[in-house]
């Protein structure tokens, strides 16, 4: 083996420190933590730096993928996959940072064709969208990291800026009766019309920064904030409806959900807490405890409330009788986001890029993309 | 479990002060607060290791006055491995050095300023995945439980987003010019000494900070912050250490061609002269009359009037602390000894 000589040695030397520190240095694409959606067909999920559609019963290769391309037809890859998708009949349509060819990183909203997987239209926006696209009548709402709300007419194709709010805007809106609600990191909720315009008074002044969507039912609008604090506001003036808010362990992130009279709001403590809705008072024998942060809001269908926590596993509970309805499911990987219910059938996404499908019935799963080769 | 030690007694404090000092500075001045708080908890960092920094230059130091019986060592037993690391032994032993004595306080002090920069990072993070990192680090206790209300942290300051890289490139070159002041403190005065430690030390010298610079130009420029106070508080302290050691050569080697040593000698203010007054060998061969060849200059004997010359001039501070004494001696008296049978 030759020698290596001082001055060689000391250039190899530099040279992989070099390397070493400007990989470092190098801006990522930011995977996101796994977006997904679902219909009886497909699922549709944004995973390992694209797009992609896979049929359950033939999972092993998906039906479609789709990543962007640039003017020459160079492929690029797709990151930050943060907000879930949102389903129209013949549309998917999803958000995420977009790297095409040698062009610079943007954020994007894309529609594809639900069955062939082709671009319908995009638009780009100024900052990273974490909140999920909501579709009301021919309009969908978008809302970003660069403080606006952005409306897209499906007919028209036409976008613009519906709202301005003061600070990013990382929650979806949450749509009731022709308004808009929605948080923003500035710690304010706010309320407008289809036009853009407040309909309260003034936006009502959280504790911390709002990072989720708000939940909306029987007139009243239900937001977590980041300190943990749960706020219940009337839908028409924006007041404080509960004496005091209620205080969670650590943040509220995800999406709470309304079920009856009881308000179910997931926390960062691993907690996911069943509230009176109209006082705002805990009910703690109902309380559900995960072994790890709930980031996501839970998902409720056919009475039963289904709790993807970040200590991988997936809970389900029978909002009747307050029991588990099975033994938590066992992931891989962290779930970070709302699972999906199709039917019989529930499925997960976990932030290392799995998709797991899950009878709703026994709570027997299994992987479902990536499959093993 | 060693990361989770690491979270609960270092990273999870340092983060916790680092937002109670913004909390309190917000109030005050509501712009460049964070900016603020860095600087304050890294001078407070540089103030507590003070300790463990004097030791390793005293470490480096007594290493360095035995470079000349080292050397001796070398020449004697070079050829007999074993014997020769048991002599450097004994010798380390006789004057009361551990060779490992330099490592251990940079080594002790290292999680330290790890800390710093995960927290810096973690509260600088602007990604829903980087925020959700950090709240699993944020107290809710006592004066630590409204800490949460602060998020996201406003990070402002003069010019810069402390989250994103600085696209006026300032903190860069900031980066890469602190680091470089610092070093040369850190260095002697190269001269024309040609031996391969010191053009290493050299490149190293160039290098380091230009990548440092370089890689600063994709970070969040609150980490070039970072970076910047750190040097500036550490040309501060090597001032008062070594004074400006290698920075000013010239006004060195003035100072000692007057045959005085300046009062807070630079680091090698008073070493090329001496290089330059070095004996003949035993042999009879003429020492280098200039320090142009440090490899004749290692081949030197240790004779009482050159050692001080010797003992600093071989391997800069910066250099020693990064590379096992050990290891360059052997290097350098290799090639001194080939050249010597030349």
């Amino acid at each position: 083996m030759g020698k290596v000589t001082w001055k060689g040695g000391t250039a190899l030397l530099l040279l992989l420190m070099a390397v070493g520190l400007a990989a470092c240095g190098a801006p990522v694409l930011d995977a996101g933590w796994g977006a997904f959606a679902a219909d009886a067909p497909h699922v549709y999920a944004g995973l390992g730096g694209k797009f992609l559609a896979i049929k359950p019963e033939a999972a092993a290769t998906p039906a479609w993928t789709f990543v962007p391309k640039d003017e020459k037809g160079n492929a690029g890859s797709l990151g930050g996959f943060y907000a879930m998708p949102v389903l129209t009949p013949d549309l998917v349509i999803f958000a995420a940072s977009a790297r095409q060819g040698s062009n610079p990183q943007t954020e994007q909203v894309f529609a594809l064709d639900r069955e062939t997987g082709e671009q319908r239209w995009s638009f780009p926006v100024q900052g990273a969208v974490v909140g999920e696209p909501a579709v009301y009548g021919n309009t969908v709402y978008v809302t970003s990291a660069d403080q606006n709300v952005y409306a897209h007419d499906l007919v028209s194709g036409a976008t613009k800026v519906l709202f301005t709010a003061a600070g990013p805007i990382w929650g979806s809106v949450a749509l009731d009766g022709g308004r808009l609600y929605f948080g923003s990191m500035a710690h304010e909720v706010y309320a407008i019309d289809a036009n853009g315009q407040q309909v309260w008074p003034k936006p009502f002044q959280t504790e911390g920064a709002v990072a989720g969507t708000p939940a909306v039912g029987g007139g009243r609008v239900f937001v977590g904030d980041l300190t943990g604090r749960v706020y219940a506001l009337d839908a028409q003036t924006g007041q404080p409806v509960w004496s005091e808010p209620f205080r969670a362990g650590n943040w509220i992130w995800g999406q709470p959900v309304l079920a009856g009279d009881t308000l179910y709001v997931p926390s960062l403590d691993g907690n996911v807490y069943a509230l009176d809705a109209a006082t705002g008072v805990e009910k703690p024998e109902w309380r559900i405890k995960t072994g790890g942060a709930v980031r996501a809001g839970p998902t409720l269908a056919g009475g039963v409330l289904y709790v993807a926590s970040e200590d991988r596993q997936l809970y389900a509970v029978d909002t009747n009788t307050h029991q588990f309805k099975w033994s938590p499911f066992k992931t891989e990987g962290a779930l970070l986001t709302s699972p999906v219910v199709v039917g019989d059938t529930v499925y997960v996404t976990t932030s290392d890029g799995k998709v797991y499908r899950i009878d709703a019935a026994s709570g027997n799963g299994r992987l479902l993309y990536p499959q093993p080769k | 479990m060693i990361g989770e030690i690491f979270n609960l007694i270092l990273l999870r404090p340092m983060l916790n002060v680092l937002l109670l000092l913004y909390s309190i500075l917000h109030g005050v001045v509501p712009y460049g607060s964070f900016a603020l708080a860095i600087a304050i908890v890294t001078v407070l960092l540089r103030l507590l290791t003070q300790p463990f920094m004097a030791k390793q230059l005293q470490s480096s130091k007594k290493l360095n006055e035995l470079q000349p019986q080292l050397k001796e060592l070398e020449k004697k037993y070079g050829k007999d491995r074993e014997r020769l690391a048991q002599e450097q032994m004994k010798l380390y032993k006789e004057n009361g050095i551990n060779p490992m004595a330099g490592c251990l306080p940079m080594l002790l002090q290292m999680p330290i300023w790890i800390a710093l920069y995960q927290s810096i990072m973690l509260l600088l993070g602007r990604t829903p995945a980087q925020l959700l990192a950090l709240s699993k680090h944020v107290y809710n206790l006592g004066i630590f439980a409204n800490l949460s209300s602060l998020f996201p942290l406003s990070s402002q300051f003069l010019w810069l987003d402390l989250g994103q890289p600085d696209r006026l490139f300032i903190i860069p070159i900031l980066v890469a010019a602190t680091q470089w002041v610092q070093q040369k403190m850190m260095s002697p005065p190269s001269g024309s000494d040609d031996s391969p430690q010191a053009q290493m030390s050299q490149s190293m010298l160039m290098m380091m900070p230009l990548m440092f610079g370089f890689i600063t130009m994709n970070l969040p420029s609150g980490l070039g912050l970072y970076f910047v106070i750190s040097s500036l508080i550490g040309i501060v302290i090597q001032y008062f250490t070594t004074g400006w050691g290698g920075l000013l050569p010239a006004r060195a080697t003035a100072a000692a061609g007057r045959g005085s040593e300046p009062a807070r000698p630079a680091a090698g203010a008073a070493r090329a002269p001496k290089r330059l007054a070095a004996p003949a060998g035993p042999d009879g061969e003429r020492a280098p009359a200039t320090a142009t060849d440090a490899d004749h200059a290692i081949a030197q004997p240790a004779g009482p009037a050159t050692k001080g010359g010797h003992e600093e001039a071989l391997v800069p501070e910066a250099a020693q602390a990064a590379t096992p004494a050990g290891a360059s001696i052997q290097k350098g008296t290799k090639r001194g000894s080939r050249k010597k049978k030349r």
